[in-house]
């Protein structure tokens, strides 16, 4: 039966086990010792590596035992997150990706890592990429310790590039005069039924893809990443970026269609071949892979995003979170030690599916491993210093949610007749649109900030050391 | 003018009506009664159109019609349950078969109208059936039947699901609201004495055949075989094996029944079945039964006494026979007494054991 | 009256059920009220709001939206599915060869997880390879109009719904058993055709329990419509698809305000109690007419 008959149920359920489960947290303490509870979401592949990961702990930390609580798809993931928290009973550990941080830091049920492992010696912030770290900072305290530090790349299909003589891309390629050519050169009607067979570019039409596009014209997302009023996509510089965006199907009709993207998406387009360009994370490389396992190898490799007029990419990372009603702080803080060791990064490096956030890790052969494609891993690390970020509120996902859906029709809407001398008055509309649905969304979360800044004046940082 | 010839009917491969033939005169009335099981509904269904036809004709005023439609045969039928609608009011249930025929609603309504007025059911037009009583129920249904004027009006069990009560009084209702009416009037029950009331011809079907049919008092009184013999009347015809000796004696076991029979019904040194109905055994003292003419004696027990107001029966035993006498309810009878039981011998019908079929017209035996 | 009667002699038959659906349904329901009236975010302890989400609710446009494609969707699946289903119902109540397995074909969708069959209908509807679109463009409709259409979009909606109707016809079907044969015996004999004895007859009996089963279905519309907008049209396209049920799952466990997402369902629920006492309203009026 459907799960929404329970919804009600389930709702109430979770207030329920609140009432139930709020028990003090250091009568738990002493009562608890069990294993350390990580909870993660991934793919099969990645699941493997955070078992390989416990198993190498476990092997080099006697005694001490780490329980995998694997979940599929992050969106289950946040589900299984908030509803475990409501109850009481959350994991003592788990992975958040930075944009969904703020929901998490906003509430104050996360333990600082940072100053509490800082002290004990277990982390030193230098040794990792400052961009990743500043992502999991909140109200001055580094909530999260930073597990990777991916960013948006382009994949290309080499075999395509060299079979229709079209040059690969090279470091500071332009969008407009090597970008653009390249992706019409590639894009190709190979059986002359007017369908193209094979599309230049594959870009998801959502806020955190276009972003990139946004600042590298010099705009800006929101109006002040600490403590953002208004998403300003509609000024300028950001209007421009979106535009350059919207070129690849409006006029040059290089990417795939709406129906041929909702018929297939990109990343399965790309591992058939039929796509010559794809902005992905890191990620994706742990995919294509995996294709190689089973003998669908494709010839690819990476290139750094190409510039428009600023350099700048924009970052992925997930951290390693403590819930703050952690049984077992120490046992947990260890594990986190180990997992961002040079050996623990090692482990999950191999996996591909990552940058790794620690320095010595992310420049030894483990990443950069010339046997292994991509050949320029290099591209991930040169992207590091330009890597900007999303604000951290409380509200950011549910603000890229209700943008996602506004960008994806903006993009694909096909041009009205006549409408090409206004080119672009859709994209103004579009982002006042996504202005306007945020707005008392971020005036929301600035008022609970400012409530919970006077509720508690003092900075909810005591009591994390023991 | 109904017509039935040599009609059979299978269900599943199984026949259940064999050869049958009937007819009914407009305005006539025939009841077929038999045991349930017999094929007295089937009989309806195939006449109406519900139940398909093996061979035979069924004719309507000459027409043959059983390969018609039920719709397009002009006949009616009233079901057991009557089937009137629930939801639709007394008026609309007495509409529906003139509408159905696609007669405008207000000269269908009009003829309904003056029908119920007719039959005093002018106060029930605007309810609902289940606001009717079992009897006012049963005489909508049989108004709506007979509002098209059908040429034939069948009639399955129209009485049995009334209280006993009810009954006589339903019974009077049928014959008066069919007096007026030409449809032919086939009726199919279970109960013989509804049947015998209602009867202009009373037929008796057994195992899909028609053993008899003919007056109800012919039925009743010279049964064609021994199944209607013991089919009608309550309590059933007692029947005694008798021997016929040569010198003309009539002999039942070691007991001398009669020295020497009138004209009797089979050659001498035959063994026959006696039948007589419990009004033809007189008990001593009783002024029923008393015959005059040839009549035996036989000793009897008196077993039970079954008073039932009007009469009693009187259950007896002679040399291990059970025996059903009839008599007047003032009588004093003992149980246990051993009294000599009268037979009128006159009164009795013949059957030969072995087919179970009528030897004589007892009528024969009465003008002895 | 009667009928209250004979549930006031045999209420005890309802018990295991009835606890069931206490434990299960009512219980968290009740204890949901409060919860609407609070700003609770799963982490820290609920805050009382008043009708402050009541009156976020009243100024949200998206929640109108959702309660507008609600009542569209079930506005086209109710009607459609309980026709469907008393089509089928009429086709498949006379005992056939095969008309067993006929009947467990109209029940299977029911028994299917909805993520199987949601995910079933992903594939059918895929605008390039899937079956669905090949007959949209025999009629020279656009393949992929579902995904740019948000009105559309609803229709699909509907007509994956349509296919749920299994306990619809298997209600029925037992109905339609209950009409005495020799109903439709004597509209034979009376010359009845097929049109009429449906109009005449079998709908005007049936009535009263299509009524009902459309109240019950409209409530549910609500609530089985969740797993396809979850999933195949994702809430798009433009808000198309988003659901009531949708949008308080978004809000609950995707931005968590679950007060909020309590308080929509408060919303929710009224909506659905209005529209069963509308349904009861005609139900009643129809059965004085009818039955």
């Amino acid at each position: 039966m459907p799960a929404t008959r329970l919804l009600p149920a389930a709702l109430l359920l979770v207030v329920a086990l609140a009432a139930c489960g709020r028990g003090t947290p250091d009568k738990a303490e002493a009562a608890k010792s069990g294993p350390v509870k990580l909870q993660v979401f991934g793919d099969t592949a990645e699941l493997k590596s955070y078992r390989e990961l416990i198993a190498g702990y476990e092997a080099s930390h006697p005694g001490q035992r780490v329980e995998l609580l694997p979940v599929g798809k992050q969106a289950d993931h946040m589900a299984k997150l908030s509803t475990a928290f409501a109850a009481g009973n959350p994991p003592d550990l788990f992975i958040l990706n930075f944009r969904r941080f703020g929901q998490f830091a906003a509430k104050d049920v996360l333990l600082p890592l940072g100053p509490a492992m800082a002290a004990s010696g277990q982390f030193k912030e230098e040794d990792f990429y400052a961009p990743a770290v500043e992502a999991f900072r909140y109200r001055d305290q580094l909530m999260c310790l930073p597990q990777n530090v991916s960013s948006l790349v382009v994949y290309y299909n080499r075999a395509l590039f060299k079979q229709y003589g079209v040059p690969e891309p090279q470091a500071g390629w332009s969008y407009f005069k090597d970008f653009i050519p390249a992706a019409r050169l590639l894009t190709r009607d190979l059986d002359g039924d007017k369908r193209k067979d094979i599309y230049g570019v594959g870009l998801d039409p959502t806020l955190i893809r276009l972003a990139p596009f946004v600042w590298g014209m010099g705009g800006e997302l929101v109006d002040d990443l600490q403590a953002p009023t208004t998403l300003t996509l509609d000024r300028g510089p950001a209007l421009l970026g979106l535009n350059a965006v919207k070129l690849l199907i409006s006029r040059y009709r290089v990417t795939p269609r709406l129906i041929e993207y909702q018929a297939e998406n990109n990343d399965a387009r790309f591992a058939r071949g039929a796509l010559a360009m794809l902005f992905q994370s890191r990620r994706y490389t742990a995919t294509l892979r995996e294709l190689e396992g089973q003998g669908k190898g494709l010839d690819w490799d990476v290139a750094p995003l190409p510039r428009l007029q600023q350099e700048v990419g924009v970052l992925h990372s997930d951290a390693y979170c403590m819930a703050r009603a952690s049984g077992q702080p120490q046992a947990a803080q260890q594990f986190v030690a180990y997992a961002l060791s040079e050996q623990g990064q090692g482990i999950l490096a191999r996996s591909g599916r990552t940058v790794p956030s620690r320095k010595t890790v992310a420049t030894s052969p483990v990443f950069l491993d010339p046997a292994q494609k991509p050949a320029r891993a290099q591209v991930f690390l040169d992207a590091i210093p330009a890597l900007r970020r999303t604000p951290n509120v409380a509200v950011w996902h549910e603000i890229e949610s209700k943008a996602d859906v506004l960008l994806e029709e903006w993009f694909y809407e096909p041009p009205l007749p006549g409408e090409s001398e206004l080119e672009g008055s859709d994209t103004v509309l579009v982002s006042r649109q996504i202005r306007d649905a945020a707005r008392p969304l971020l005036a929301e979360d600035l008022a609970r900030e400012q409530a919970a800044r006077a509720a508690a004046p003092a900075p909810a940082a005591t009591g994390e050391a023991h | 003018m109904l017509e039935l010839q040599d009609l059979s009917v299978e269900l599943d491969r199984r026949p259940v009506l064999r050869s049958l033939s009937l007819s009914v005169a407009p305005g006539e009335r025939v009841v077929i009664a038999g045991p349930s099981g017999s094929g007295k509904s089937t009989l309806l269904r195939a006449v109406a159109g519900l139940a398909p036809v093996r061979s035979g004709e069924i004719r309507l005023d000459g027409r043959p019609v059983q390969a018609l439609p039920p719709g397009q045969r002009d006949v009616a039928m009233m079901f057991q349950s009557y089937a009137l609608f629930p939801h639709l009011s007394v008026l609309e249930n007495l509409c529906f078969g003139l509408r159905a025929r696609g007669m405008a609603r207000r000269d269908a309504e009009d003829r309904a109208r003056a029908a119920a007025h007719t039959l005093d059911l002018t106060p029930l037009l605007a309810r609902r059936p289940r606001e009717l009583s079992g009897g006012e129920r049963q005489r909508v249904a049989l108004t709506r039947a007979l509002l098209r004027e059908p040429k034939a009006l069948l009639l399955d069990e129209p009485l049995s699901s009334l209280d006993t009560q009810l009954r006589v009084r339903a019974r009077a209702e049928i014959l008066k609201t069919h007096a007026g009416s030409r449809a032919a009037m086939l009726l199919v029950t279970h109960d013989q004495s509804e049947a015998m009331a209602l009867a202009d011809r009373l037929g008796v079907l057994h195992e899909g055949r028609l053993l008899q049919l003919a007056p109800p008092r012919t039925v009743y009184a010279e049964p064609a075989n021994l199944f209607v013999a013991r089919f009608l009347g309550q309590p059933a015809m007692n029947t005694l094996e008798v021997q016929l000796a040569l010198d003309g004696g009539l002999w039942w076991g070691e007991t001398l029944l009669s020295r020497r029979l009138v004209s009797p019904p089979a050659a001498l040194g035959r063994r026959l079945v006696m039948g007589l109905r419990p009004e033809h055994l007189s008990l001593p003292g009783s002024r029923w039964g008393r015959e005059e003419g040839p009549g035996a004696e036989l000793q009897a027990t008196v077993e039970t006494v079954e008073p039932l107001g009007e009469q009693q029966i009187v259950w007896l035993n002679a040399g291990g026979q059970r025996l059903a006498a009839r008599a007047e309810p003032e009588l004093r009878v003992g149980r246990g007494v051993s009294l000599p039981l009268r037979l009128a011998l006159t009164r009795a019908c013949w059957f030969d054991p072995d087919s179970g079929e009528a030897l004589a017209p007892a009528s024969g035996a009465a003008r002895a | 009256m009667s009928g209250l009667r004979a549930f006031l002699r045999n209420w005890h038959w309802t018990l295991p059920g009835f606890v069931l659906l206490l434990l299960l349904l009512g219980l968290p329901a009740l204890m949901a009220l409060p919860l609407a009236f609070s700003d609770f975010d799963g982490l820290h302890p609920p805050r009382y709001l008043g009708l402050g989400n009541l009156a976020k609710a009243w100024n949200d446009p998206l929640f109108w939206t959702a309660l507008g494609n609600s009542l569209t969707v079930a506005a086209w699946s109710v009607p459609l599915r309980l026709l469907l289903a008393l089509g089928l119902a009429l086709l498949l109540h006379r005992p056939r060869r095969g008309v067993g397995l006929l009947r467990s074909a109209a029940l299977a969708p029911s028994l299917t997880p909805d993520i199987a069959w949601a995910l079933l209908w992903l594939w059918i509807l895929n605008p390039l390879y899937g079956p669905f679109a090949w007959l949209l463009q025999a009629f020279g409709i656009a393949p992929d109009i579902w995904l740019t259409d948000a009105a559309a979009a609803r229709r699909v909606l509907a007509l994956i719904g349509l296919w749920l109707l299994g306990e619809l016809v298997v209600v029925l079907i037992a109905a339609r058993k209950e009409i005495p044969q020799e109903l439709y015996d004597l509209s034979t004999v009376e010359g009845a055709g097929a049109w009429t004895v449906f109009r005449r007859l079998t709908l005007p009996m049936l009535l009263p329990v299509l009524l009902l089963l459309a109240c019950r279905d409209a409530a549910l519309s609500f609530q089985t419509s969740f797993t396809p907008a979850l999933i195949i049209t994702k809430g798009g396209p433009q808000f198309g698809t988003l659901l009531l049920p949708l949008y308080v799952y978004q809000n609950g466990f995707e931005y968590l305000r679950f007060g909020y997402a309590a308080a929509l369902t408060l919303a929710m629920f009224a909506v659905t109690l209005l529209m069963i006492a509308v349904q009861l309203f005609w139900l009643r009026r129809w059965t004085r007419i009818g039955a």
